[in-house]
C-alpha cells in the first residue's frame, strides 16, 4: 500500500521539484528604433548590475562592435566561443547554443534576436535559439529593432522604402516578459552616425542620404513609442484577474487567407489592427470544395501565409466551402466576429463572373459586420508558373490524336458518302475533339486538337474537297465556330476530368482517415497500434515513415515503415537517411524538446525528414520521422489529416497505456485479495494443531506419571505429527509473505524440472511412508522457467492433499513432460477422486474434502488456493481432472527454459 | 581426538534442545550466547565444529564468519531462521561449510555434525593434495585426469571433470552456485547458473547408481551443490 499512498512530505518534495523543472526563463528585450540607439550598450549595462547583484551572467553573443564604451562594458563577463561555421566557402560566427546549455547559466546575453541563422544550425532563426534556451529555465537579454517586427514589416517598408528580410513573430514581444525600449532623439542619433560611431564615415554618408533620413527616424521612432506602448497593455489584461478581463467587450478581427501574393499584407495589416483595438486575431481560410488541385506556387505561399498568421499570434480556421463570401459571413457571426478585414484587390468584380462585388454580398449576408477594406496592391510581379507545364508536348497525346482523328475522318467520309449533312460531321469532329480532351493532358493540345479537326474538316468536306482551301465565304465563320466550341468543349472535359481526379484523391484521404479510426480501435497490443497508425500515415503522405520509440528521452526501438508508392531500392536508401548519428540527434532534441522539427520547419530545417513527437500524459513516448523533402512539403489539407490521424494515434496509445494501467490495478487488487483470503485461511488452519500441542503438553506437565506409557505415547506421536504439520503451514505462510511484493518478487529463472521434483519429495517423503510415490521426466534434462521454491510449494501442497485424501496403499505419479514451448505438470492420484460439487470450488480458501488419514484431523484448505494464486503470477493455472479408472489428476504449464551449453 | 562443539545460540530454547541432543550423544560442547564470547573462545576452547546463529545480538553472524575464517578453517554450521537463500549464500561465500534452516529435526542436525567431523579428519588429506580421491566406488585419478566408478573408467567432458574436481576438493562442504561458477568458467554470470544445473545432472547421471536418489552429489535447490562422503548419514 505504501507506494499507493505517499506521505504528505513526498508529495512536497515532489511538487517542488516539478516547479524546478517547469521553471521557464524570462525574456527581456531591449528595443530599439534604429541601428546605433544604444542597445547593445544598455544591454551590456543592466547585465554588468545583475551580475553585480550575483547573478550568473554569460555573453552567449555580441556583435562586434567597434565603439569602446561598449567594449569595454563586455569586460568582466564570462564569454561563451561562439560557434565557427564554414558555409559555402564562408566562415560565419554564429551562437553556440550546446555550449550554453552545458554551461547553464542564469542569464545569457544574446544579441540582435532576428538574426537568420546559418542553414546547417539547429534553428533557422536566432528566435529559436532564445525560445530553447527560455524553455530550459534561462533568462535571456536580448536587443532587436523595430524594423524587425513581423507586423511592421509593410509600414517601415512605405516609410524607409527597403524590404527587411530577418523578420520575428510579434509573440515574442508581446509576451517577454520585459520591454526596454533604448531611445534617443533622432538628431543626436544622426550626429552619432556624422561621427563615425556607428558605421564607417563613407557607409554612414549613404546612410544619411537614405534609411538615415530624419523624417525615417522621427516615424521609426514613432513605431517604436507605440508598439511600446501596445505590449503595456497586453502585460495588463494577461496579468490581470481573468474574471475581471471577460467583462469587457471584445473586439474580434477575422481575415480571409488566400493563396494570392498580396495576401501576406491584408494579413498583416489585419494583425497590426488587432493589436491596436487589443482584439482578438483569427484567419480564415475558405477551402474550396470543387478546387482542381491549385499548383505548387499557390500552395506554398498559402502554407506561408498560414504560418504568418500564427506567427503574428492569429488563430487559423479552414472551412470548406465554395461560396467565399457566405464563409466569411457565417463564421464571423457564430464567432461573434466585429471587425472583417480584406484586401482591396479582392474587390475588384471579375469581368467573367457572375457575382457580384464580394463587398456587397458581404453586406447581404452580415449587415452588421464593420468591413475594412485595406489596399493590397500587387508589389510582387504576376506569375505563370502554370504555362510551362501546360505547354508540355508529349509524343503519346500525337498518337492519340492521329487515331482518334483517322477514325472521325473514315466515320465522317463514310456518313459523307451516305449523304448525311456537313452539320453532323462538326459534330462527330467535335465528339472527337472531346474524346482527345479526356485521354490527352496539357491546354497545348486542346488548341492543336481543336485545329487539327477544322483543318482535316475543311481538307475532307469543304469544296475544293482534298485541299486546305475553301471556296465558300460562309465557311470561315464555320471554322472559327467550330475552333471555338472544340476548345471550349475540351477546355470543360479537362476541368472536369481534373476536378474528378481531385475529388478521387480527396476522399481517398479521407478514408484513410476513416480507417485509420477503425483500425486503431480494434488494435490489440502496443505495437499493433505503432503499426496501424504508421502505415496510415505512410498510405496518406506516401512516403516512408520511421517510428522512433522513446523512454525517458533516449531512443529505446526504431521500427521503419516502407511506402508501396517507391521501389525496393528507394525505400532502402531512405531507411539509411534515418539511420545516421546527426538525424537520431534531431529525434532526442525533439523527444526533450516535445517540439516539431525537421524539413519544413525552423529547427534543423537541413533534416532529411519531418519528426513529430507524440506524448502521452505527460511523457514523449516517441517521435514520427516523416521522410519528407524540401521539394515535396505536405500540402494543407494532407497536414490537416496527417493532424487528425496523429490525434486518433496519440488517443488510442492513450487508451492503451489506460488500459494497461486499470489491469496492472486490477491485478493487484485481485492479488491483495487472494492474499487476503489465504492469510485468513493460514490462521484459521493454524488453530487446530497449536490447540493439540498446547493441549497435549498441558496434560503431560500435570499428570505425565500417571497416564500409561501407551497413552503417553499418543500424546507424544500427536505433538509431534502436529508440529511437522505446522511447519509445513509455515512454509506456506512464508510462500504468502512473497507473494506480497507481487510480480517483483518472484525471481524466475530456467531450472532442472527433475532437481524441483527430488526436493519436494524430500520433503513429503519425510513425514510419510504409506503411498507410493513416483515421478517421470521426459526429457531428462527439462528446464522450467520458474520461481523454485514456489514451485516446489506447490508440488509439495498438492501431493500433500493427494497423501490425505487417497486411502494408505494408494500411488501418486508425477509426470513433467515437454511439449511445444511449455512443460506439462501432471500430478495424479489413484485415490476415490474428488466430487464435481466441490471441483469447482477447490482453489478457494477453506475448502476441504473427506479425509482419508487418520492421524490427520484437518484439511489443508489452503493449499491449493495458494498454488492458484503462485501458478497465476506465473502465468499459469492449476487444473483438475479426474483420472482413469479412478482418481484425480491435477495439471499446470510452466514456459520452457532455454539454456546455452557451450564447452 | 578433538570432538569439542561451540554452540553460539541466543535462544534459550533451541540452546536447551541442542543441548539435550548434543548430550545425548555424549559430545563435549560450550554454548555461548554472544558474537564477542564466540570470539574469545574459538581462541581459547579451539572447538572441532561450531554451531552458529545468524541472527545474533551484537554482530552479524556473517561478519563472524568473515572473523572466524581470517585465522580458522574449524568447519561452521549455520542455523538460519530467515529461511531466504540469500542468507545461506552469503554465510556460505563467507566460508560457512553448511546451513540449516529452523525449524530442524534433530536426526539432522546430529547427521550434519558427523560430517563436519568427517571433513575435519580429512582436512590433512587435501592439504597435501593426494593424487587419487576415493570415497566409496567412485575414485578419481588427479594426475591421469581419470574417473572410475566401481573399477570403470566413466567419460566426461571437460567441464563435467573440472566440476568434480572441485566438488571432491570441498567434500563435505556446501559449494554456492557462484562459487562454482568462479571455480569452472572463471566468470560469476547469473546466466551461466542454468548451464551449470545442467552439467552437475549430466555430471550425476554419469557417476551415481541411481540418480533419483544420488549418495554422492547433494542438489540445495538456489544455493548449491555438495559431495558428500559415501556411508555419510544423510
Amino acid at each position: 500500500m505504501d507506494d499507493v499512498r505517499p506521505s504528505p512530505e513526498e508529495i512536497l518534495a515532489k511538487i517542488k521539484q516539478e516547479e524546478k523543472e517547469a521553471k521557464v526563463g524570462k525574456l527581456k528585450i531591449f528595443l530599439g528604433y534604429a541601428a546605433g540607439v544604444g542597445k547593445t550598450y544598455a544591454m551590456l549595462d543592466t547585465a554588468q548590475q545583475a551580475k553585480k547583484l550575483g547573478m550568473d551572467v554569460v555573453v552567449g553573443y555580441v556583435e562586434p562592435h567597434p565603439r569602446p564604451e561598449t567594449a569595454a562594458l563586455l569586460e568582466g563577463l564570462e564569454l561563451i566561443p561562439t560557434r565557427k561555421i564554414n558555409y559555402k566557402g564562408k566562415t560565419f560566427e554564429e551562437l553556440d547554443i550546446d555550449a550554453v546549455l552545458k554551461r547553464r547559466p542564469q542569464l545569457v546575453l544574446i544579441d540582435e534576436l532576428a538574426h537568420t541563422n546559418v542553414a546547417t544550425m539547429r534553428h533557422l532563426k536566432r528566435y529559436g535559439d532564445v525560445e530553447e534556451l527560455l524553455a530550459k529555465g534561462i533568462h535571456v537579454y536580448t536587443t532587436v529593432n523595430i524594423q524587425h517586427i513581423e507586423s511592421l514589416h509593410d509600414v517601415v517598408e512605405e516609410i524607409t522604402g527597403v524590404k527587411v528580410r530577418e523578420r520575428i513573430p510579434d509573440y515574442l514581444i508581446d509576451e517577454a516578459a520585459q520591454i526596454k525600449l533604448v531611445d534617443i532623439e533622432p538628431d543626436d542619433l544622426i550626429q552619432r552616425l556624422k561621427e563615425g560611431k556607428i558605421y564607417h564615415l563613407e557607409q554612414a554618408e549613404k546612410a544619411l542620404d537614405f534609411f538615415f533620413r530624419k523624417q525615417n527616424l522621427v516615424a521609426l521612432r514613432e513605431i517604436a513609442l507605440r508598439r511600446t506602448a501596445d505590449t503595456i497593455y497586453h502585460h495588463k489584461t494577461y496579468e490581470s484577474n481573468p474574471l475581471v478581463q471577460s467583462v469587457h467587450v471584445e473586439e474580434h478581427l477575422l481575415v480571409g487567407i488566400s493563396s494570392s501574393p498580396t495576401n501576406a499584407k491584408v494579413i498583416r495589416t489585419a494583425a497590426r489592427l488587432a493589436q491596436a483595438i487589443h482584439g482578438k486575431f483569427t484567419a480564415l481560410y475558405v477551402q474550396k470544395v470543387e478546387s482542381n488541385g491549385s499548383n505548387e506556387a499557390n500552395s506554398e505561399r498559402l502554407q506561408q501565409h498560414i504560418k504568418l498568421t500564427e506567427q503574428l499570434g492569429g488563430h487559423v480556421v479552414i472551412v470548406q466551402e465554395d461560396d467565399v463570401a457566405s464563409a466569411l459571413a457565417n463564421y464571423a457571426q457564430i464567432s461573434g466576429v466585429t471587425k472583417l478585414v480584406i484586401g482591396r484587390s479582392a474587390m475588384k468584380k471579375k469581368w467573367w463572373r457572375s457575382n457580384s462585388k464580394i463587398s456587397d454580398r458581404l453586406n447581404d449576408f452580415a449587415p452588421n459586420l464593420a468591413i475594412h477594406i485595406v489596399p493590397d496592391q500587387e508589389n510582387e510581379k504576376m506569375s505563370f508558373p502554370n504555362v510551362k507545364s501546360q505547354l508540355k508536348f508529349e509524343w503519346m497525346d500525337l498518337l492519340k490524336m492521329s487515331v482518334v482523328f483517322s477514325l472521325t475522318s473514315l466515320i465522317g467520309l463514310f456518313f459523307f458518302a451516305i449523304g448525311v449533312s456537313e452539320s453532323n460531321i462538326i459534330t462527330i469532329y467535335i465528339l472527337g475533339v472531346l474524346v482527345l480532351a479526356s485521354w490527352t493532358s496539357g491546354w497545348m493540345m486542346s488548341v492543336i486538337n481543336s485545329l487539327v479537326a477544322v483543318l482535316l474538316f475543311n481538307y475532307f468536306f469543304t469544296e475544293p474537297r482534298f485541299s486546305f482551301e475553301a471556296y465558300h465565304r460562309d465557311y470561315l465563320m464555320t471554322f472559327f465556330i467550330m475552333f471555338l466550341s472544340g476548345f471550349i468543349t475540351s477546355s470543360l472535359t479537362r476541368k472536369v476530368k481534373k476536378q474528378a481526379v481531385a475529388a478521387v484523391q480527396k476522399s481517398y484521404r479521407m478514408e484513410v482517415l476513416l480507417e485509420t479510426n477503425r483500425k486503431l480501435q480494434h488494435a490489440k497490443s502496443l505495437e499493433e497500434i505503432i503499426t496501424e497508425g504508421m502505415s496510415q500515415i505512410v498510405k496518406l503522405v506516401e512516403k516512408p515513415v520511421e517510428f522512433f520509440e522513446i523512454e525517458n528521452k533516449l531512443i529505446v526501438k526504431s521500427t521503419f515503415f516502407r511506402t508501396d508508392s517507391m521501389t525496393n531500392i528507394e525505400n532502402k536508401e531512405i531507411a539509411t537517411l534515418f539511420d545516421n548519428v546527426s538525424e537520431r540527434g534531431i529525434v532526442t532534441w525533439v523527444a526533450n524538446n516535445k517540439h516539431v522539427a525537421g524539413v519544413s520547419t525552423d529547427i534543423f530545417p537541413e533534416a532529411n525528414a519531418y519528426y513529430i513527437p507524440f506524448v502521452s500524459g505527460d511523457n514523449v513516448k516517441g517521435v514520427i520521422g516523416i521522410a519528407l523533402s524540401k521539394e515535396s512539403p505536405l500540402p494543407a489539407f494532407e497536414r490537416h489529416i496527417l493532424h487528425a490521424i496523429l490525434n486518433d494515434f496519440s488517443f488510442a496509445l492513450d487508451k492503451w497505456y489506460l488500459q494497461k494501467l486499470n489491469e496492472e490495478v486490477a491485478r493487484e487488487a485481485e492479488l491483495e485479495q487472494m492474499r487476503t483470503n489465504l492469510l485468513r485461511a493460514v490462521s484459521h488452519d493454524l488453530r487446530t494443531p497449536l490447540t493439540t500441542i498446547s493441549g497435549n503438553a498441558e496434560i503431560l506437565l500435570a499428570n505425565g506419571i500417571k497416564i500409561n506409557n501407551t497413552e503417553r505415547n499418543q500424546l507424544y506421536q500427536d505433538i509431534y505429527n502436529n508440529s511437522k504439520w505446522l511447519v509445513q503451514m509455515v512454509e506456506n505462510l512464508l510462500a504468502v509473505s512473497r507473494l506480497d511484493d507481487g510480480q517483483l518478487a518472484i525471481e524466475m529463472q530456467p531450472e532442472l524440472v527433475e532437481d524441483i521434483i527430488q526436493e519436494a519429495l524430500l520433503h513429503v517423503v519425510r513425514m510419510n511412508n504409506t503411498h507410493k510415490i513416483t515421478y517421470n521426466v521426459e526429457p531428462e534434462l527439462l528446464l522450467a522457467l520458474m520461481d523454485a521454491r514456489l514451485i516446489i510449494q506447490v508440488i509439495i501442497n498438492i501431493i500433500d492433499n493427494a497423501v490425505n485424501y487417497t486411502p494408505a496403499g494408494s500411488e501418486v505419479i508425477i509426470t513433467a513432460k515437454e511439449i511445444g514451448k511449455s512443460v506439462h505438470f501432471s500430478i495424479m492420484d489413484n485415490g476415490p477422486g474428488i466430487e464435481d460439487s466441490l471441483k469447482a470450488r477447490l482453489f478457494e480458501p477453506f475448502t476441504t474434502g473427506k479425509v482419508q488419514r487418520s492421524d490427520s484431523g484437518r484439511g489443508l484448505g489452503l493449499g491449493l488456493a495458494l498454488c492458484q494464486t503462485i501458478l497465476k503470477l506465473h502465468g499459469s493455472e492449476l487444473t483438475v481432472a479426474d483420472n482413469e479408472p479412478i482418481g484425480t489428476i491435477f495439471n499446470f504449464k510452466l514456459e520452457k527454459g532455454v539454456v546455452n551449453i557451450d564447452e | 581426538m578433538n570432538k569439542r562443539i561451540l554452540v553460539v545460540e541466543d535462544d534459550v530454547a533451541i540452546g536447551h534442545l541442542i543441548k539435550m541432543t548434543l548430550n545425548s550423544q555424549h559430545y563435549e560442547y560450550d554454548i555461548v550466547k554472544d558474537g564477542q564470547s564466540a570470539l574469545q573462545k574459538v581462541l581459547t576452547m579451539t572447538p572441532a565444529v561450531i554451531i552458529l546463529d545468524l541472527g545474533l545480538p551484537d554482530m552479524d553472524g556473517v561478519d563472524l564468519i568473515h572473523k572466524i575464517r581470517s585465522w580458522a578453517q574449524i568447519p561452521i554450521i549455520v542455523l538460519s531462521a530467515r529461511g531466504e537463500e540469500y542468507d545461506k549464500i552469503n554465510a556460505l561465500d563467507a566460508g560457512a561449510d553448511d546451513y540449516m534452516t529452523k525449524p530442524f529435526s534433530i536426526e539432522e542436525l546430529l547427521a550434519r555434525i558427523r560430517v563436519a567431523f568427517r571433513r575435519n579428519t580429512n582436512e590433512p588429506n587435501l592439504n597435501q593434495e593426494q593424487p587419487v580421491f576415493v570415497n566409496g566406488d567412485l575414485q578419481i585419478d588427479y594426475l591421469a585426469n581419470t574417473v572410475f566408478v566401481s573399477g570403470k573408467e566413466v567419460h566426461l567432458t571437460p567441464i563435467e571433470y573440472k566440476l568434480l574436481v572441485v566438488l571432491s576438493k570441498h567434500v563435505g562442504k556446501v559449494l554456492t552456485h557462484n562459487f562454482l561458477l568462479k571455480e569452472v568458467w572463471q566468470t560469476v554470470l547469473q546466466s551461466d547458473v542454468p548451464s551449470l544445473r545442467v552439467f552437475m545432472a549430466t555430471l550425476r547421471k554419469k557417476i551415481e547408481e541411481n540418480p533419483a536418489n544420488p549418495k554422492y552429489i547433494q542438489t540445495h535447490i538456489r544455493v548449491g551443490y555438495r559431495m558428500l562422503r559415501y556411508g555419510g548419514d544423510e
